[in-house]
């Protein structure tokens, strides 16, 4: 069976612009959240939402739906947010630390049951922030997109019994760290 | 943090990503391991947290920065397709002139020898034609997959 995503990337292919704008519109979300996850900066997280979408775009010609839609998908946003990271790191710059903040900064802060969220989803996305790579991507496949083990596999590169563990691992230290922040 | 030796298999559990032996196994050893209990609570909270994270809109002018890109990644495939061409034609134009030939002798000594069906000498040009775009369409196609197999290899940090 094949996912309604290949269909549409299918559809592209095959001269259909639409397609191509559907499937754009609908990823750029969730290519977002999982980006700016990544690489911690809003600008460079939209800068590759698009990259991503060009090589869509470059490589609709040659297209063949062997894996779901989102597992390609994700799998070149994965590699490009690295690419990018590796950039960073060589440049030294440091990532800038603000970048969730602002999602949050503007909600109605008067509740302090609000202020208390506020907080804890703060201090979610800093233990985030803070897991190696690899358990990074795997959680924010896992949660934010949704993807399989296997699909989470393919992204990364990965058996099966890695992603289990890259996902418990990560998970485990982020409830320690929610612990700590709920102190 | 969780010391049973069970628990490795927890997230996955949650996740529903146990195989059925194993689920069955998991199942039944959370029924009387009181600390793989409170993980699965602390778990499923984290699991709502993640859930409920925001998500994020691109600025203002996203899509129109975007469509801007796909307009000029046309216009720099339609320049590579006409590059490609003359550049085939130039360091093959020799090999068109040397088939030409050939076919146009072997036209000759065809219609010296056997009053045949004529042969249009265009027509092997013609031909040629097109077969090089086909053939400056795949070397492009070539150097897109092998920078995109250049953005999937060797990016493991
Ligand atoms: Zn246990």
């Amino acid at each position: 069976m094949m996912d309604e995503d290949s269909r549409l990337m299918l559809a592209f292919q095959a001269g259909d612009r639409q397609a191509f704008e559907q499937l754009f519109r609908s990823y750029t979300p969730r290519l977002m959240a999982f980006l700016l996850r990544m690489v911690k900066d809003r600008g460079r997280a939209e800068e590759l939402t698009q990259d991503v979408f060009v090589r869509v775009y470059q490589a609709a010609e040659r297209y063949e739906p062997r894996a779901k839609f989102s597992t390609w998908l994700f799998g070149i946003a994965h590699n490009l947010a690295l690419n990018d990271l590796a950039r960073a790191y060589r440049k030294r710059e440091r990532p800038l630390e603000d970048a969730h903040s602002e999602t949050t900064a503007d909600r109605n802060p008067d509740a302090s049951e609000q202020l208390e969220a506020r907080r804890m989803t703060e201090a979610l996305e800093a233990a985030i922030g803070e897991l190696p790579e690899r358990q990074r991507s795997a959680l924010m496949l896992r949660t934010v997109q949704g993807l399989g083990y296997e699909e989470i596999g393919t992204v990364l590169g990965a058996s099966v019994s890695s992603v289990k563990s890259l996902l418990h691992r990560a998970r485990e230290k982020l409830v320690s760290q929610m612990k700590e922040a709920g102190r | 943090m969780n010391a049973c030796r069970y628990s490795e298999n927890l997230v996955a559990f949650l996740d529903e990503e146990l195989r059925e032996q194993e689920r069955a196994d998991f199942q039944s050893h959370l029924s009387n391991c009181q600390s793989c209990g409170e993980t699965i609570d602390q778990q499923r909270s984290l699991g709502a947290a993640l859930a409920s994270l925001p998500t994020v809109d691109p600025s203002p002018g996203f899509e129109t920065r975007f469509w801007a890109r796909i307009a000029r990644e046309d216009q720099a495939a339609e320049q590579r397709r006409e590059q490609g061409f003359w550049a085939r034609a130039g360091w093959r134009g020799w090999l068109v002139g040397l088939t030409t030939a050939a076919v146009a002798a072997g036209a000759v000594m065809l219609a010296l020898r056997s009053p045949g069906p004529e042969l249009d000498p265009d027509f092997a040009l013609v031909a040629d034609a097109e077969q090089f775009e086909l053939l400056a369409d795949a070397d492009i196609e070539l150097l897109e997959v092998m920078e995109i197999l250049e953005a999937w290899d060797g990016q493991e940090i």
